[in-house]
């Protein structure tokens, strides 16, 4: 049993580094956005990637398909997106027979890997669209309720300079998400690879490295790493100092918050500390993966008040000050 | 045993190196914690003991009180260590610990954690065999390091406070040995008392001497009392039983006193005394009973006019006077108050006179009284009324003369209607008898008036000394055995009458005049450096100085190094009249700082500019027809006000604020 179990551990390591090293073909750097991503796809929630254009998020996400040997569809959101172009439609067809029955069309929702770029640039009505289909794993056209195929991994993408022409995605919606992770321009060393790669005329071929049932043992394996309660006490404790009314909020929550993080907000802080702590070979989960990952599982579920917006305080500095107070034993 | 036991059997738990480590973090722990807690324990316990000690040294507490006190705070301290000791720390506690000192990302704490549950999974398991792998990396010295405690400082303090006190040496109590005794506090350091020059001290001298004779002579109480406290503030300087700061201060209070007195007092006495004199001189042919009084009056002799008062009211009451007589006592004593009638009086006549025949117009034809009388009669009031409050608000002396005249033209008035036979008519010798108390009182204040004017004479003189004296004492704490001016160097020198001869022997041989001891805050290379330029007169020097020896330090200076005897260095090379000289023929700059703030202000080489200002009393009417009071004041306020414009030092201003303040008219 024991070795069985080391077996799972060592087979998970070493699927995720085939896939790091695949996936690392093409993307240069943003090491903490595949991480995350790659923690999100593991964990089965889905990550929203928020940076300027021209970063490679969309480049990210393809090259990660390509290299999870799943299908792949990419939805470029725009105003004008109905939600059954996300999800499909009926259309008339004619049968062997030549008869004429409406069939259901499947749309590109129904895939493994969705990217959805540009995510706010669609109506608020698209993106609930998308975003139930998120939730429940599943499409209803009519009276037919489709479900999607497991697993089911949306990339949302994001930019957070243009406004006009723009619905910001609802704090609602937002919780969906697994993970917000920010996209950062790459260092200097990293430009010079990424300009070495891509300017001399011909694209690294990507072969697949990690099928569907593979991905799917490895989210069982996450699924059964245990976590300490003193451990998990930790994640509590720090979603609870997120909430401004609670006595163990820090200063700046109770100045800045409005709302403080879902029950959501805690499940995605344990679940994907599990993965980052099978990626990192350890059986347990640990305190610092508590603290690794709760800035992209929570930044987007708390909600800045006046003040907290007027002022400029992102939700990145309260986390950083609660992570900073929250004392890891009680 | 069961299956289920069997199966728990086999199940992986936490292994003993794992518990090993969290046994003697746990130990460790407890171990930090009681030292922690026995320092605190300690810091308050030995607080109260050093409390306790104290005041038992301090004879407060009886020496038996110590113990049970430092009983207390031994127990303290042993039951907070016992209380650290028997910490609870658990296994998970423990390995917490450990994780984080090694960085074994919770490794340890998890596979305690999972080892208490009842069914481990395998994946727990696998954790907990994880962990006892990494065991090799943790390290209970780091995870409960055993440091120095944080109070551990402020505990040494009160130790050190504790032997402080125990060596503290308190002055035994008189009635030590009584059970609990008072409080004997060491008397703090005895401030600087004055020191005054000799010619001071004894003047001073005289002046108590003379203070006395005039105190005895005084009948105000008042200015006796402000005298004999003047008379202790001279004593007490005479005899150098006060600090600088206790005679200012008297002297302040008593001129405080005395401005309040002059105040109460009001206008000079000199005034109306020469009032007194223009109405006694303006009785025609004064009968002879009257005489003695109006020439009192004439001489400004309030006094003997007092007693000539008496002999008329005593010749009234017995009714020695004849008819006549009566006639030409009421015809003067008439005169006499009509001549001191003051002009406050005169309007208040003319305006009780304009009310009565206002008020009597209205009671006999109201229909007459028209809006102008009511008018007249309203500002009549108003007048009167004003008048009472001129005179309610005028000084004493100027009310004891209208009160004089008052009854003086009552006692005129009772005589006339003696005269014309009313029979319901009251002796006048009523009005007499108070008229002689006012004339015996305003001889008083007189004297009185007149002894304030000297005895702030005395002040301004004290204040003089004072001044003097605090130069003697910066210069004798500036260079102590250098001139010989301190405390000590008088009292011990004796008479410094070659004073001038001897401060240039010290100053050019670095000595001291006592000639012993000599002490020398600043600058004693400079003292030998002058010593070695000047031939000096040893033999006889002190006799020529008349200094006897002793140890000539000043009052002030504590001993410094740099001080050393100079005797002995000053005879030896004391053979004659020197012939060289100090080089530094202006020698040094005088040092201020002992004898007060320095104050210095930019001055420019010449006459420089000059104000030239209309005094505007002057210039109306010229001096010849003004009163020396309004010119003194204008110019009083001229000066004031440059004073206040320019720079002149502190010092100076005195002197100027002085002048004008003796030449102020009285």
């Amino acid at each position: 049993m024991q070795a069985e179990v080391e077996a799972r551990v060592r087979a998970f390591e070493e699927a995720t580094r085939r896939l790091t090293r695949e996936v690392g073909k093409v993307i240069v750097g943003q090491d903490e956005v595949f991480e995350g991503v790659l923690m999100a796809l593991i964990a089965g929630g889905h990550a929203l990637l928020e940076g300027v254009p021209g970063l490679g998020k969309t480049r990210l996400v393809r090259t990660l398909a390509d290299a999870l040997d799943l299908s792949f569809s990419r939805i470029q959101f725009t105003p004008d997106l109905m939600p059954s172009d996300i999800t499909g439609t009926k259309v008339a067809i004619h049968d062997a027979e030549g008869r004429t029955v409406l069939e259901f069309e499947r749309g590109p929702i129904f895939a493994n890997v969705v990217l959805a770029d540009e995510v706010n640039r669609a109506t608020p009505r698209t993106q609930s669209a998308m975003l139930e289909a998120m939730q429940e794993r599943s499409v209803t056209v009519g009276r037919t309720t489709h479900s999607l195929e497991e697993p089911f991994f949306v990339l949302a993408t994001q930019n957070p300079l243009e406004m006009d022409g723009t619905y910001p995605l609802p704090e609602a919606q937002l919780d969906r998400f697994l993970f917000k992770l920010h996209v950062d321009f790459p260092s200097a060393e990293e430009l010079h690879a990424i300009l070495d790669r891509t300017t001399h005329g011909h694209d690294e071929a990507i072969a697949p490295v990690l099928g569907k049932a593979e991905l799917l043992e490895l989210r069982r394996l996450a699924m059964d790493v245990p976590i300490a309660r003193h451990v998990q006490d930790f994640a509590v404790r720090v979603v609870e100092a997120t909430h401004p009314e609670r006595p163990s909020a820090p200063e700046a929550t109770r100045r800045f918050i409005r709302y403080g993080a879902s029950p959501r907000g805690a499940q995605a802080i344990v679940l994907t500390a599990k993965v980052r702590a099978v990626l990192s070979g350890r059986f347990a989960v640990s305190c610092d993966d508590i603290r690794h990952v709760a800035r992209p599982a929570l930044r987007h579920r708390i909600i800045r008040n006046f003040e907290g917006e007027a002022e400029g305080v992102t939700t990145d500095r309260v986390l950083d000050d609660i992570l900073r107070l929250v004392p890891e034993k009680a | 045993m069961s299956s289920r036991e069997s199966a728990l059997g086999s199940m992986h738990r936490p292994s003993g190196p794992l518990l090993s480590l969290c046994r003697r973090v746990r130990w460790r722990t407890r171990a930090r914690s009681a030292i922690e807690r026995g320092v605190l324990a300690g810091l308050l316990g030995g607080g109260v003991a050093l409390v306790v000690l104290v005041l038992v040294r301090l004879r407060v507490l009886e020496a038996g009180a110590l113990g049970p006190a430092l009983g207390a705070a031994a127990a303290t301290v042993g039951l907070a260590v016992l209380s650290g000791l028997l910490r609870r720390v658990s296994d998970l506690q423990a390995a917490q610990r450990l994780d984080r000192a090694a960085g074994l990302h919770d490794r340890l704490g998890s596979a305690i954690a999972f080892g208490a549950r009842p069914e481990p999974t395998p994946m727990e398991e696998a954790a907990i065999r994880d962990a006892e792998a990494h065991v090799g990396r943790a390290d209970p010295r780091a995870a409960a390091p055993l440091v120095w405690p944080r109070r551990g400082w402020a505990l040494l303090a009160v130790a050190a406070l504790g032997v402080g006190a125990w060596l503290m040496v308190v002055p035994v109590g008189p009635a030590e040995g009584r059970g609990l005794s008072p409080l004997h506090f060491p008397r703090p350091p005895a401030r600087q008392r004055v020191t005054l020059a000799p010619e001071d001290r004894r003047e001073l001298a005289e002046e108590a001497v003379r203070l006395a004779e005039q105190a005895a002579a005084i009948e105000d109480p008042e200015v006796r009392s402000w005298v004999a406290e003047l008379n202790e503030l001279v004593r007490a300087l005479q005899e150098g039983r006060i600090t600088p700061e206790e005679a200012h201060a008297r002297i302040a209070r008593l001129s405080r006193a005395r401005d309040e007195w002059s105040e109460k007092v009001g206008e000079g006495m000199q005034e109306l005394a020469s009032r007194a004199r223009e109405a006694a001189e303006a009785v025609r042919r004064p009968h002879r009973t009257t005489s003695p009084l109006l020439e009192a009056l004439r001489a400004e002799q309030w006094a003997a006019a007092a007693r000539a008062m008496r002999e008329l009211r005593e010749k009234t009451e017995r009714g020695d006077l004849s008819g006549g007589e009566a006639r030409a006592v009421q015809r003067d004593l008439a005169a006499l108050a009509r001549g001191l009638e003051s002009e406050r009086q005169a309007r208040e006549r003319k305006a009780k006179r304009e009310r009565d025949r206002l008020k009597k117009k209205e009671a006999e034809a109201k229909d007459r009284f028209g809006r102008r009388d009511r008018d007249r009669l309203a500002k009549a009031e108003r007048e009167l009324e004003r008048l009472r409050r001129e005179e309610q608000g005028a000084g004493e002396a100027r009310r004891q003369l209208e009160r004089l005249q008052r009854e003086l033209d009552r006692a005129a008035q009772d005589l006339a209607r003696r005269q014309q036979g009313d029979p319901d008519q009251q002796p006048s010798a009523e009005q007499m008898r108070r008229a002689e108390d006012i004339m015996r009182r305003l001889g008083e204040l007189t004297a009185g008036q007149r002894q304030m004017r000297v005895a702030r004479g005395r002040l301004i003189d004290l204040e003089e000394m004072m001044r003097r004296a605090g130069q003697q004492v910066g210069q004798g704490k500036d260079g102590q055995g250098k001139d010989g001016q301190g405390e000590g160097g008088q009292d011990e020198g004796g008479q410094d009458e070659g004073g001038q001869r001897e401060r240039f022997l010290v100053r050019a041989g670095g000595d001291e005049p006592g000639g012993k001891k000599g002490q020398g805050k600043n600058g004693q290379q400079p003292e030998t450096r002058r010593g070695d330029d000047v031939t000096l007169l040893s033999p006889g020097r002190s006799k020529a100085g008349g200094v006897k020896g002793g140890p000539g330090q000043g009052a002030q200076g504590p001993p410094v190094p740099g001080q050393g005897p100079g005797s002995a260095r000053l005879g030896a090379a004391a053979d004659g009249i020197g012939e060289g000289h100090d080089p530094r023929v202006l020698g040094e700059r005088t040092e201020q700082q002992a004898a007060g703030v320095e104050d210095q202000v930019r001055g420019s080489e010449g006459a420089g500019p000059s104000q030239s200002r209309v005094i505007r009393s002057a210039a109306s009417r010229g001096f010849a027809t003004q009163s020396w009071r309004a010119v003194h004041q204008d110019y009083s306020q001229v000066v004031e006000q440059a004073l206040e414009r320019q720079e002149i030092p502190a010092g100076q201003r005195r002197y100027v604020r002085r002048y004008f303040d003796l030449i102020r008219p009285r």
